[in-house]
């Protein structure tokens, strides 16, 4: 059994990815069946998971609170588990689940990781000016987000869109236009503002 | 360089372990420690290329240096790596050697990467002749890099054990005797592993090679579906405490240190009242 290989397979054994009878070797196999099988490779899993969402919930926090509101929550946090992890560094897990986010099919979820993982592209120092499409008014999406609520935040209404751009050359790095869809052309209507408690 | 001191010191000093976070409840124990236990990969951030450890930070810890002595403690060097250890963690401990006054270095005898991906845990090494010479390369890595002792560290073993070819404990000498390294016994690891494993401390312990043993961990966890689980979180057991003091007390210990470890999240849930508190029945307990 080479150690290289016993690795690479407890890899698979904790993404949930291990085939059994799928190693040459008969005693790593053997061995590799009967680990991803037991039930101390579903606690271990189960570890994982919940450092995850721990960890997921304190670095791209509005992002999770959607996900609860929104629905998926559990499905994203699998989601970034079997994608490959680069590092143990909360910067680096924010970015891979925002990136994944970022893709939800819900537009809320969408463009609540987008914004997130802008901001804080921005807040970092980048100079790239991002630009994110919401359905509804973002600000209130946001705010009803922080404010504990449960239910799903937006209110779309058809032929209106919201575009943001953040960059750092923007007042407090942020600007929202309510825009109308005219013949797939986006048209600004006017700029908004966050609400006083916003 | 002299990993084990030649004389053993009577009641051993007592650090707590730092891994991030707000520093304030370091401070606040300062009376009550004699060392600090740094964590590189805790206090670090990722940075635009690589983690780094920021200014404040080591400013911070060069202030703490001024008070009691500071050890290192990796998480994330993944010396049992099969295709390679971190780079960024030893770009992490070059900071802090360039820094700090360190007594040693110590870091987990397991890994938490493959193939340059972050399994999300840390799984220890199959007790194989392969792993043996492994890790003995890396330690004479380690030696050639930093003139600084460096320890190993037990770790829990929550999935099924592949075959082996040594036991725990002739494994762990072989270690020492080759590579020349010293031992770090985490104390409710052990217990973990009795618990969960049916492993047997007493047999472990009248076999291993305890001059090497430089430095204790005491930590507690949770239980959790019957399973012990090895997080820093909670006061410690009386049952911590009394192997601690059978270890510390055996006539070829030299244990120097014993350290409480806690993880970040738990500081703010415990306080720094009850970490005090702890601090001092800790070493109340290894001086009755």
């Amino acid at each position: 059994m080479r150690l290289r290989e016993l690795q690479l397979g407890l890899r698979q054994v904790l993404r949930h990815q291990h085939a059994l009878n799928a190693v040459n070797d008969p005693v790593l196999s053997e061995y590799l069946d009967a680990a991803s099988t037991s039930s101390r490779a579903t606690l271990v899993r189960q570890i994982i998971a919940s450092w995850r969402a721990f960890d997921v919930g304190r670095v791209c926090p509005l992002t999770s609170l959607a996900l609860r509101a929104c629905g998926g929550w559990e499905e994203a946090i699998a989601a970034s588990l079997g994608e490959p992890t680069p590092s143990r560094f909360l910067e680096r897990i924010g970015e891979q689940f925002l990136g994944i986010a970022a893709r939800n099919a819900d537009p809320v979820v969408a463009s609540i990781a987008q914004f997130e993982r802008a901001y804080a592209a921005v807040r970092r120092g980048s100079h790239e000016r991002f630009v994110v499409y919401w359905d509804s008014d973002p600000f209130l999406i946001i705010e009803e987000l922080l404010g504990g609520s449960a239910r799903r935040p937006s209110t779309p209404v058809p032929g209106i869109t919201y575009r943001m751009t953040i960059s750092g050359d923007i007042p407090n790095m942020i600007s929202v236009d309510e825009c109308r869809i005219e013949d797939e052309n986006i048209l600004i209507n006017r700029s908004i503002a966050p609400s006083p408690s916003g | 360089m002299q990993l084990v001191p030649e004389t053993p010191v009577p009641v051993p000093a007592i650090a707590l372990t730092y891994d991030g976070g707000d520093p304030g409840y370091v401070e606040l124990a300062l009376p009550f420690i004699d060392f600090i236990e740094v964590t590189p990969d805790g206090i670090a951030v990722a940075g635009e290329t690589f983690p780094f450890i920021p200014e404040e930070t080591l400013c911070a810890l060069e202030e703490f240096a001024k008070h009691v002595r500071i050890v290192v403690h990796g998480v994330g060097l993944s010396i049992g790596s099969a295709d390679g250890w971190s780079e960024d963690y030893l770009r992490l401990l070059d900071q802090l050697v360039g820094r700090i006054p360190l007594a040693w270095h110590s870091e987990h005898l397991g890994y938490v990467n493959v193939d340059g991906e972050h399994l999300g845990t840390m799984l220890p090494l199959p007790r194989t002749e392969e792993a043996l010479e492994l890790i003995c390369e890396r330690v004479e890595l380690l030696k050639v890099r930093y003139d600084l002792p460096f320890l190993l560290e037990n770790i829990v073993r929550l999935l099924p054990e592949p075959p082996c070819e040594y036991s725990d404990a002739t494994f762990l000498n072989a270690i020492v005797e080759r590579s020349g390294c010293g031992l770090l016994l985490d104390v409710y690891n052990l217990e973990c592993d009795a618990h969960n494993n049916g492993f047997a401390i007493e047999p472990f312990l009248n076999e291993l090679r305890l001059d090497y043993v430089r430095e204790l961990h005491v930590a507690c966890g949770v239980e959790h579906e019957g399973v012990l689980m090895d997080v820093h979180s909670r006061p410690l057991r009386e049952s911590t405490l009394a192997l601690s003091r059978d270890i510390v007390r055996r006539p070829q210990s030299k244990v120097s240190v014993v350290t409480y470890e806690l993880l970040a999240e738990a500081v703010p849930v415990l306080g720094a009242e009850v970490i005090c508190h702890e601090l001092c029945r800790l070493r109340s307990s290894l001086a009755s």
